[in-house]
């Protein structure tokens, strides 16, 4: 398998990935090489690839972008692909949440929950302030983990709550198996499986 | 940028650096990377000067600094050129960018373990380089530079990494800041990033058996040796002497480990007085870190003085076609911070 670094948006996405990496491919995080971007276009700076992804691609890491698709996915993936055609860099993009259609990881998360009955109760609170606020994913995934970690002490839950350490592991709270994550499954089988150059 | 900083700088065959090059320099530079990547070699080889015997004379300094050596009967040359095909001639090279002139090359050549030269066309005493084949021992002619640092008596500007207290600093002091009221004010103004009560620094002979950089604080009667204040308060007056010493020879200042010795509250005040002393005097500053604190810091005090346009961090990695250099600009790392991403 050719050593890759994974780039994506922020502390959540990389915790998420790990956890998922770790579950389903048997992969230890403390042997996979991440790097938080801070948003999707912070693999570029002035127009020119980062530091970071100079250095992975000059180290021979393939590079493996994860973002948010957003409003938008074909533009999204568009501008991704040609920023990196035009740097002559390879990269393997996928965008949250299928890499098929628009929103994020928060709309990925929000499909693996598994306690449907809590996520009910946020949809109905969501239609109700829908005319103050359209979008509500981060509030809603922090509401829900808030709801099941309310049994646990004051400093753990404000502890598990925070993006990078949050636990996407625990069965009961989020379902890693489930089908919203084929697409997902498929574009790391892909990469996990590919020889290295000397292989 | 001053017509004098580096806006490039390339290096080939000193240390682990087959060939090492760097664009788009800043004035203040932070230099990161893992352990023996090459940063202080990297600090070594910005030393480089187109008189190639003050470029002796300051890597004779290095190594009596870092005591690598106990006497230098060891070829100062040797030590820092790369291992690179040591049985055929190994070029040791520094080309050097500035703003809108042609590269300037300073070059070393050693032949075959036997004998070096300088490609300095300036140069004219390639004898002084010159060594000998005794019993498959190398010696230096007499005439090499093998005396203890100061040789032409010039500023090295290289502040290494836990150096403390001697007495070539009351030394330096004396000769040239003590005489002189206006570098005297601006020395001391800027040693209170560390020393806050600062009112005076005196150079006493009574009291030891030579003279000692005597420190006076506002309300403290007796005046305590500058030996006293720690490691931090020692490395900012090693820069302050090379930014304000005479015979200047280099327009850059080397620091090793900058944050070392420096309590992290102090860092952003300590970092800010460095970049002001360094516009100020149009020094162009390189020094290393592992911190991320020092880090964040340096982004806060360029940020603080407006200098952000200026500010780069340089990092160092191993790469499988050697030794690689990649620079940031400000946002570029600015934005790597704030998305805790690592950077060091």
């Amino acid at each position: 398998m050719q050593p890759f670094t994974i780039f994506a948006e922020g502390k959540s996405d990389t915790k998420f990935i790990a956890d998922y990496l770790k579950t389903i491919f048997g992969l230890d995080p403390g042997n996979v090489a991440f790097v938080p971007l801070g948003s999707w276009s912070g693999y570029k700076t002035e127009g020119k690839p980062t530091a970071a992804i100079r250095q992975a691609h000059d180290s021979g890491k393939r590079i493996i972008l994860i973002a948010d698709a957003d409003n938008n996915f074909e533009d999204r993936q568009k501008e991704v692909l040609s920023d990196f055609d035009r740097f002559k860099i390879p990269v393997a993009l996928f965008l949250f949440p299928n890499h098929q259609q628009p929103g994020n990881l928060e709309d990925l998360l929000t499909d693996i929950a598994v306690r449907r009955d809590l996520m009910a109760c946020f949809f109905e609170y969501e239609k109700c302030v829908a005319q103050y606020r359209k979008k509500l994913g981060h509030a809603r995934i922090y509401a829900y983990l808030d709801m099941l970690l309310s049994d646990r002490p004051k400093q753990e839950r404000e502890k598990l709550l925070k993006a990078e350490h949050r636990d996407y592991t625990i069965e009961q709270h989020w379902n890693l198996h489930h089908h919203a994550l084929q697409s997902f499954k498929t574009f790391l089988s892909s990469l996990l499986s590919l020889p290295s150059a000397g292989e | 940028m001053e017509r004098n900083h580096l806006t490039a700088f390339e290096v080939g065959g000193f240390k682990k650096f087959a060939r090492l090059k760097i664009e788009d320099i800043g004035q203040y530079n932070l230099i990161v990377g893992d352990n023996n990547v090459g940063k202080t070699s990297l600090l070594e080889a910005l030393m480089c000067h187109e008189n190639p015997h003050y470029f002796l004379d300051a890597l004779d300094d290095i190594m009596l600094y870092v005591k690598r050596f106990n006497n230098l009967r060891e070829p100062v040359l040797s030590y820092f050129f790369s291992t690179f095909g040591t049985t055929s001639p190994v070029r040791m090279y520094f080309r050097e960018f500035f703003s809108g002139e042609p590269a300037k090359d300073l070059g070393f050549t050693k032949y075959s373990g036997y004998r070096f030269s300088t490609d300095n066309r300036s140069a004219d005493n390639s004898s002084l380089h010159e060594i000998d084949s005794d019993n498959g021992q190398i010696k230096f002619h007499k005439k090499e530079v093998t005396g203890a640092g100061y040789f032409f008596n010039i500023n090295i500007p290289y502040i290494p990494f836990g150096n403390y207290y001697t007495h070539e600093l009351t030394e330096k002091y004396s000769e040239y800041i003590q005489v002189r009221v206006d570098k005297k004010s601006a020395f001391v103004h800027a040693l209170r990033v560390l020393i806050p009560g600062l009112e005076n620094i005196e150079v006493n002979a009574g009291f030891s058996s030579t003279p000692v950089l005597l420190i006076a604080e506002e309300g403290k009667n007796n005046l305590q040796p500058l030996g006293m204040y720690g490691d931090g308060a020692l490395k900012i007056f090693r820069i302050l002497l090379s930014i304000f010493s005479d015979k200047q020879i280099y327009s850059r200042l080397m620091i090793d480990e900058l944050d070392a010795g420096v309590h992290h509250s102090r860092l952003t005040g300590f970092i800010s007085a460095l970049l002001t002393m360094s516009k100020d005097n149009q020094k162009q500053l390189f020094a290393t870190t592992h911190s991320k604190e020092c880090i964040q810091s340096f982004a806060h005090a360029l940020k603080e003085k407006g200098l952000e346009a200026e500010g780069r961090i340089i990092r160092l990695a191993d790469t499988p076609d050697g030794i690689m250099a990649y620079t940031m600009r400000y946002t570029e790392f600015e934005n790597a911070l704030n998305a805790d991403s690592e950077i060091r």
